[in-house]
């Protein structure tokens, strides 16, 4: 009998309003880590594309050996954060961050 | 500032390797790989679609692609830019053979739907066990899918829209002669990043299809760690063990500009995204 996987999908909604201000363009870069352990946690920045300087946006979000899929469609974004093995972790998000 | 998060279980019979969102967000693919008794090296993809306004998933539970072969295993799939060709990366690790190659799926934007799959490229030496790399990437133009190969001793760097290519050794640019870690190319396919194992050292080099050249940037990556870039191409970030570096790129000339770093312990994965307000 094969085995079922439950992959977990954790997907973020992340509204344009809150993104910085001063730009038309922001270049976010996330990061999930460390893996393979507990604890994973996502992060979240935006890098000034002149200074290539990072700041962190909102607090860090708990997840499980997270794999990252951004997408944007229109001016909603999206944050599809996966795991082939997981099941019934609970994610959370920050009320009003990103 | 606001957000939400939803969480999706969905299950099914084999490990899901790689989940991928199509760039023009209405599908997402989850693709399963795995072994069976026989020892064949199997892979389904199964289509999802998404909600344009909320991004939630629906499993479609169609299998859009299916395949099996005895030596010939998936190892990377990901999209170029527009979405038209799902890129599955290969190990072919058959008797006395080791080779590494690009294949792809034509992708029907409006269905979702997978296409016939279709031979791209593939890299084969006789020292090719350790050190052997490919690369792709989608272009942002219909040139799509630049691809490079095979490395130890040269590359070939070759535009699949139009079959042009050409090769770069050891007499071109010592790097080209090297052993090669990895491979990555810049979206905008102007720049190839070589992680050179010979040296321990990551060179830039130029693409230049007008006369056939790789010309060496005046810059360079400490090491050899997995490099990626932002989707337009400005920002490209290295993770180190303990540390992503983070350089400015000026794609017209390779040269990287401002750096620094962003600590990150252990493994970690990373994504990029180039966000319009």
């Amino acid at each position: 009998m094969m085995k079922v996987f439950s992959p977990v999908i954790l997907l973020l909604t992340l509204y344009a309003n809150s993104l910085a201000q001063t730009s038309s363009t922001v270049e976010v870069l996330y990061v999930a880590g460390p893996q393979g352990k507990s604890g994973v946690s996502l992060h979240t920045d935006n890098v000034n594309p002149q200074t290539a300087v990072a700041t962190q946006v909102g607090s860090p979000i708990s997840v499980r050996n997270g794999s990252i899929d951004p997408l944007t469609i229109g001016t909603n974004h999206y944050v599809y954060v996966w795991n082939s093995t997981a099941s019934g972790f609970i994610g959370r998000m920050p009320t009003g961050r990103r | 500032m606001s957000s939400l998060s939803q969480h999706f279980t969905f299950s099914f019979a084999h490990p899901v390797y790689s989940f991928l969102v199509h760039p023009n967000g209405k599908f997402a693919y989850a693709a399963m790989v795995w072994a069976d008794l026989q020892g064949n090296n199997n892979a389904s993809i199964v289509l999802f679609t998404i909600d344009q306004s909320t991004g939630k998933l629906t499993n479609t539970k169609q299998i859009v692609a299916f395949y099996s072969h005895a030596y010939i295993g998936f190892i990377k799939f990901l999209f170029g830019a527009q979405g038209g060709k799902l890129f599955a990366e290969y190990l072919d690790n058959g008797p006395h053979t080791t080779i590494f190659g690009y294949d792809y799926y034509p992708v029907n934007s409006i269905t979702g739907q997978l296409g016939k799959l279709q031979s791209m490229f593939y890299a084969q030496t006789n020292s090719c066990t350790t050190s052997c790399a490919v690369a792709v990437t989608g272009a942002l133009s219909a040139a799509e899918g630049v691809c490079c190969g095979p490395g130890s001793g040269g590359l070939q760097i070759a535009r699949n829209s139009t079959g042009q290519s050409f090769n770069c050794d050891a007499s071109n640019q010592t790097f080209c002669g090297d052993d090669v870690a990895n491979l990555a190319i810049v979206p905008a396919n102007t720049s190839l990043f070589v992680g050179d194992a010979t040296v321990n050292e990551t060179f830039i080099g130029n693409i230049n299809f007008t006369t056939s050249q790789l010309t060496a940037s005046a810059s360079t990556i400490p090491g050899t760690p997995p490099v990626y870039f932002s989707p337009d191409s400005r920002l490209v970030y290295a993770v180190n063990l303990n540390d992503i570096g983070i350089y400015v790129l000026h794609t017209g000339t390779g040269v990287l500009g401002a750096t620094t770093t962003l600590p990150a312990s252990g493994t970690v994965n990373i994504a990029t995204a180039t966000l319009h307000n």
